[in-house]
């Protein structure tokens, strides 16, 4: 019995570990490894993919915006959790900031693994992923947890 | 009953082929180019309506249904030249448009050079449209609002063209407050025609400041544009009747009429425009307002302007109901009151038939260009696709009584409006 208790107790603690493991980032943006750019806070993200600055932010390098197809699962989570627009406005705000010729929106690349390959082949790409899409080949500058 | 004009759909079919044509051309012009990405995208909204008034003056809904009045298509091409370098071109068909692009010509809108200074400072040269107003950026991409068109008593002047100058902008972006402030400055020449009246803008300085931090979107924007502005038929009709007085009487009374004369035109005479402008969303609930004030110079015939709008809009599924107040008021300065009234002293009323005619003719532009209007506009927005959405409008306008009537305008009318904005 008290063997049953001490693997019960063992399971729950096991449990409360695991938890904030689940919860873990479920959304990264990625770039190249060559890329010099670390880490990017998260307004920098928002001015990115809302097309308000042309180049990585503090080098100054050219930037290539990817973005998912727009069924991907990535896309919604992205854009209402991390940028936090509803998907009918950021499809309004994208109108008018395109036809404006203030900017250009970002390249719609296809999903996680297209975006990934994208990602790898392009030293100047930038784009976001589904956190279990990452491994070491890619350089993780953002973490949406 | 003919809701959709199959001559116009035609019409409509040859300009999008043209378009095409234009951007062939641009295509093949950045070829040369070593550019590795072009985009090429496009916007149309096609719309049909009608008014419960048949009305004399141009650009308006008459008792049959009509696709021309707001119809438009766009076509823009961008492409990159090198990593800080891009140009870009925008032609846009309208179905009418008060100048010489009517009947679904197209004109270019954009067409311009961008350098991209640092991440947050960008420079544009070329033809670009001015800032002047909130939307103004993006006035024909009916697509990127909720409305059929961009409430008439602050756009409708260039919303059907005058929106676009050759000049040079600079922005620049950088976070504060919480959110994203960009600034710019612009500089440019705008030379036209509008409903029969010459305009020219020389030099058109703005400053803008907007604030972004999502759900709230602040927006300033003050111009100065020194004016030069002829109305044709103020030019051909009552012009040359003062000219002769003038010719024919000596000093000091026909330097009354040379006085006449120049209080009928406005020339280089500088016009300064103020636009405050607010967005807010709260979940399914939107909000719009903005408020805007043309100052006009003390000579010539420049009218100040105040003039604004309100919409609250509520999201229930797919659908945006909204509800959109609009008001204006157009002020006609004294000068040219003034002009003909020192006249009478010198040649009084009863003396000379021709000339109390001429003077009486000329004192008749007070009613038509002090205007004053007020509408009330109810309608939805159904975005049936991804970059599709089918809008219905309906639009009940009040003209103040005298005004309306001098200018051929009813004093009420409804117009109801149906249209397909894209995106492509």
């Amino acid at each position: 019995m008290e063997k049953i208790k001490t693997v019960v107790t063992k399971f729950w603690v096991m449990l409360v570990l695991l938890i904030p493991v689940a919860g873990y980032a479920d959304i990264v943006v990625v770039v190249n490894p060559n890329n010099p750019i670390d880490q990017l806070q998260e307004d920098d993200i928002k001015r990115i993919f809302l097309g308000r600055v042309g180049a990585f932010p503090k080098t100054g390098q050219p930037m290539k915006v990817l973005d998912q197809t727009r069924d991907s699962e990535a896309y919604k989570k992205f854009y209402e959790d991390v940028i936090g627009f509803q998907i009918r406005h950021l499809k309004r705000y994208r109108a008018a900031h395109i036809f404006s010729g203030r900017g250009v929106v970002p390249e719609i690349s296809g999903k996680n693994s297209e975006v990934k390959t994208k990602v790898l082949s392009d030293i100047h790409a930038i784009g976001y992923l589904d956190a279990d899409y990452v491994d070491e080949s890619l350089k993780v500058v953002f973490s949406h947890q | 009953m003919k809701i959709i004009d199959f001559l116009y759909l035609s019409k409509l079919l040859k300009t999008f082929l043209q378009l095409k044509l234009l951007a062939l051309g641009f295509l093949v012009f950045i070829s040369s180019t070593p550019s590795f990405a072009v985009n090429v995208s496009g916007f149309a909204s096609i719309v049909t309506g009608k008014s419960n008034n048949e009305v004399a003056s141009p650009g308006l809904y008459g008792k049959s249904w009509s696709m021309r009045t707001d119809t438009r298509l766009g076509l823009q091409i961008q492409a990159p030249i090198n990593d800080v370098l891009s140009i870009t071109g925008q032609a846009v068909a309208r179905g009418y448009s008060y100048d010489q692009y009517d009947d679904y010509e197209p004109a270019i809108d954009l067409f311009f050079l961008s350098y991209q200074l640092t991440p947050d400072i960008r420079i544009r040269a070329g033809r670009l449209r001015t800032p002047l107003f909130a939307i103004s950026e993006y006035i024909p991409v009916g697509y990127a609002y909720p409305w059929v068109n961009p409430p008439k008593e602050v756009y409708n002047p260039i919303f059907q063209g005058l929106s676009s100058a050759d000049s040079v902008d600079v922005s620049y972006t950088r976070q504060a407050w919480g959110g994203d402030v960009i600034f710019g400055l612009q500089a440019g020449v705008i030379e036209d025609y509008h409903l029969g009246t010459y305009i020219k803008s020389d030099p058109s300085v703005g400053v803008h400041f907007t604030y972004n931090r999502f759900p709230l979107k602040l927006l300033y924007r003050l111009n100065t544009t020194k004016v030069t502005q002829r109305f044709s038929a103020v030019e051909t009709l009552l012009i040359p009747g003062y000219q002769a007085y003038e010719a024919a009487l000596a000093p000091p009374v026909s330097q009354l009429f040379s006085q006449v004369i120049d209080a009928h035109r406005t020339e280089d005479e500088w016009l300064i425009y103020h636009s405050l402008a607010l967005q807010y969303q709260q979940q399914d609930w939107k909000y719009d307002a903005e408020i805007n004030q043309v100052f006009a110079p003390s000579e010539g015939t420049g009218q100040d302007v105040l003039s604004a709008y309100v919409s609250v809009s509520k999201f229930i599924k797919s659908v945006e109901y909204y509800a959109l107040f609009g008001y204006q008021k157009l002020t006609l300065t004294d000068a040219l009151q003034d002009a003909i009234n020192n006249t009478y002293a010198a040649i009084p009323a009863g003396v000379d038939a021709m000339l109390d005619q001429l003077r009486a003719n000329s004192l008749s532009l007070y009613p038509a260009l002090n205007l004053q209007s007020k509408s009330l506009s109810f309608g939805l927005r159904w975005d049936v696709l991804d970059n599709v959405a089918l809008k219905y409008q309906a639009t009940y306008t009040k003209d103040y009584e005298d005004a309306a009537q001098t200018a051929g305008i009813p004093v009420d009318i409804l117009v109801n409006r149906f249209s397909v904005d894209m995106v492509f």
